[in-house]
C-alpha cells in the first residue's frame, strides 16, 4: 500500500503514542526501501535484514525524540538512521574506498555513441564507489530524493551534494566505461 | 582493450532500473516480529512515556545494554520465539507470547481472518489456563483467568466490529460463514470459561477471614468439608496465596467469595486459643451482625474488607440480568459508564462469575444489589 506523507505522519503520531498498529503499517510502508538500501550496499542478504532490524529498532528508540522539522519526509529520517549503522558497519567489515582509488574516465574525449547499460552492471559498479557517493546516487535517483532532502540524510550543504551527485555520476561512468565492476 | 562510451542519462536510467531487491513477505513478518520483541517490555505492553525516561536515566549509565538486549534477541531469533510461543502466564517469556500474537493480528489484513485470529488467541489463552491447572501451577491460574477473559472480550469486540463491516458490504455467503464459524467457537469458548470459573466458584462454597492485629484465622468450605487455620499474617494477597495453595482453588474465585473481617484482639480473653477465640468471635459476630455493617467503616481495604465498605462499592453500581432460555443479558452501569454484554448460559454461577470478573465486586455483593429476571 502506497502511503503519501502526511498519512506517514499520521502514523508516526500514533506510533509515539504506542500504537502498535502503527508501528506494524510504519514498518509495512517503509522497510521495503531502507531494506534495499542497505541490501545495495552489503555482501549479503543476512547483514542487510540485521541492520533494516536494526535500523527499525532504533527507530522505535528515537520516536518520542522525533519532531517534523518544515515540510522533511519521515523517510529522510529514517534513511539517516539507516547510513550510521551502514556507516557502522563498513567500519567492523572493511574500509570504504576512497575516492582517490576510482580511476578518472580513461578516453574522455571518446567518440562512441552512448551504450544502454545493463542494470545488473550498475548495480556491481556502485557498490565500487565511496558510500556517500552509493548513498546520493541511491536517494537521488532510486528514490526520488531532493538534494535538500539528501543533505539532510548527508548532513552537509544542497549545494554539497549537487557536488558529490557530480562526482559519483564521473566516477560510476570511470567504471563502467573500463568494463570491470 | 575494447572501451565502452557512456552518457550520465544512459547512467542515470540504468540506476533508476537497477537496485530491485524485493523483500519478501515472510521475511518482513520475521523482521516486524524482532522489532517488536525488542520494543516490549517484560509485560507485552509497550513502552511508555515513564518507563522510557526510567530506561533512559539507566541506560545512560549502562551505554551497552540496548546493543546487548538487541544482539542477544537476534542471536536467540527464532528459538525465542518458538520458546515463547509455548509461555504460559506466569512464564518469563508469555509478554513476548503476546506481543507475537498482536503481530499476527497486525499482519492480518482480511476481516474475517483477523476474527478468526482473535478467536485462535483466546483458545490459546484458555488451553494454556487448563495446562496450568494440569501442572497445579495455582498461583498463575488467576492470571491465567484474567487474560482468558481479556482474550475472549478482545475476539467479540473484533467479531462485531468485522460483522457491522460484512453487513454493511453486503457480504458474499463465503465470509458470512466464516464468521458464523468464529461465532461459534467463541460462544463455545466463552461457555467453558464461564464453566470453569462457576466450577471453582462451586467448589470454595464459604471463606471467612478473621484479620487480628498480627495473625489470620481462616475458614473455609470446601466441597462441604470444612477447615479452618491460622496465618502468621495479615496480608490478604498474602492469604489468598495461602489459601490457594491449600485449596486448589484460583486466586480469582477465592477472591470472589472471601470475606475478611478485622478483628481487635484487645477486647477477648487472652488465655484463650485462637480456634477459642474464633469461636467466641463467630458468636459475637452473630449478635452483632447488623449493627457491623453499619458502623464498621473505618477500616480502610481496597477489595474485600467489611461489609460496609463493600456496601459503598457494591452500591455504585446498577446491574441488571435478563435469562431468557441458555442467554443471560447483563447490564452493568456506574458512573454513567455502561458495559453489555451476554452469556451464554442459565447457570446462575456462571452468569455471576462473569460480572464478578467484569465489575471487579464479589459474588457476594452482587447478589445483594442484582436485578435478576428469567423471561421468558
Amino acid at each position: 500500500m502506497e502511503y503519501v506523507e502526511e498519512e506517514i505522519q499520521d502514523l508516526v503520531r500514533r506510533a509515539q503514542e504506542g500504537d502498535q498498529d502503527a508501528v506494524a503499517a510504519l514498518f509495512e510502508c517503509l522497510s521495503t526501501r531502507i531494506y534495499r538500501y542497505l541490501r545495495l550496499r552489503v555482501s549479503n542478504q543476512e547483514i542487510a535484514e540485521d541492520l533494516t532490524q536494526t535500523v527499525f529498532v532504533e527507530m522505535l528508540q528515537a520516536l518520542k525524540r522525533y519532531k517534523r522539522e518544515s515540510r522533511t519526509k519521515f523517510s529522510t529520517w529514517l534513511f539517516q538512521i539507516a547510513r550510521f549503522r551502514l556507516i557502522d558497519h563498513y567500519r567492523k567489515e572493511r574500509p570504504s574506498i576512497p575516492i582517490e582509488d576510482v580511476p578518472e574516465r580513461a578516453h574522455p574525449n571518446l567518440t562512441v555513441a552512448p551504450q544502454e547499460i545493463d542494470a545488473g552492471l550498475v548495480d556491481k559498479a556502485i557498490r565500487r564507489l565511496p558510500e556517500k557517493f552509493q548513498t546520493v546516487l541511491h536517494l537521488r535517483f532510486r528514490e526520488d530524493l531532493d538534494p535538500s532532502e539528501i543533505a539532510t540524510v548527508l548532513g552537509t550543504s544542497t549545494i554539497n551534494v549537487r557536488v558529490i551527485q557530480h562526482r559519483a555520476l564521473k566516477a560510476l561512468r570511470a567504471i563502467l566505461e573500463r568494463n570491470e565492476p | 582493450m575494447k572501451r565502452n562510451h557512456y552518457d550520465d542519462t544512459s547512467i542515470i536510467q540504468a540506476l533508476r532500473a537497477s537496485g530491485t531487491v524485493p523483500l519478501s513477505d515472510e521475511t518482513k513478518k520475521r523482521l516486524m516480529r524482532a522489532i517488536l520483541l525488542s520494543y516490549q517490555t517484560d509485560d507485552g505492553r509497550p513502552q511508555t512515556e515513564d518507563r522510557d525516561n526510567k530506561r533512559s536515566s539507566f541506560f545512560s549509565l549502562h551505554p551497552m545494554i540496548p546493543t546487548i538486549i538487541l544482539v542477544v534477541l537476534l542471536a536467540l531469533g527464532t528459538g525465542t520465539a518458538l520458546a515463547a510461543d509455548r509461555a504460559k502466564p506466569g512464564d518469563a517469556l508469555f509478554g513476548i507470547d503476546q506481543a507475537l500474537e498482536r503481530t499476527r493480528l497486525s499482519f492480518t489484513l482480511s476481516a474475517e481472518t483477523k476474527a478468526q485470529v482473535a478467536a485462535d488467541i483466546a483458545e490459546e489463552r484458555q488451553e494454556e489456563q487448563q495446562e496450568l491447572e494440569k501442572e497445579n501451577r495455582l498461583a498463575a491460574l488467576d492470571e491465567a483467568n484474567r487474560h482468558v477473559d481479556k482474550a475472549l472480550e478482545q475476539a467479540t469486540e473484533t467479531l462485531e466490529k468485522v460483522r457491522d463491516n460484512v453487513d454493511a458490504k453486503d457480504a458474499t455467503d463465503r465470509a458470512s460463514d466464516a464468521l458464523l464459524k468464529v461465532e461459534e467457537k467463541l460462544t463455545n469458548l466463552q461457555v467453558r470459561h464461564q464453566e470453569t470459573i462457576a466450577k471453582a466458584v462451586t467448589v470454595l462454597t464459604e471463606a471467612e477471614v478473621k484479620l487480628y492485629p498480627t495473625y489470620a484465622f481462616v475458614k473455609i468450605e470446601l466441597k462441604d468439608k470444612k477447615s479452618s487455620f491460622r496465618l502468621e499474617t495479615v496480608d490478604r494477597n498474602a492469604i489468598i496465596r495461602e489459601i490457594a495453595k491449600r485449596t486448589g482453588v484460583a486466586e480469582s474465585a477465592i477472591r470472589s467469595v472471601v470475606k475478611f473481617e478485622t478483628v481487635d484482639d484487645e477486647v477477648k480473653n487472652t488465655n484463650t486459643t485462637p480456634e477459642e477465640q474464633e469461636n467466641e468471635n463467630v458468636n459475637q459476630e452473630n449478635k452483632n451482625e447488623n449493627t457491623n455493617e453499619q458502623d464498621d467503616d473505618t477500616v480502610n481495604d481496597d477489595k474485600n474488607v467489611n461489609s460496609s465498605t463493600v456496601n459503598q462499592r457494591a452500591v455504585q453500581w446498577n446491574i441488571e440480568v435478563r435469562v431468557r432460555g441458555q442467554v443471560a443479558a447483563v447490564r452493568a452501569e456506574k458512573g454513567g459508564e455502561k458495559r453489555e454484554w451476554t452469556v451464554p448460559t442459565a447457570n446462575q454461577n456462571a452468569i455471576l462469575a462473569s460480572v464478578a470478573a467484569r465489575t471487579g465486586l464479589t459474588t457476594a455483593e452482587i447478589t445483594r444489589i442484582w436485578d435478576l429476571k428469567a423471561e421468558d
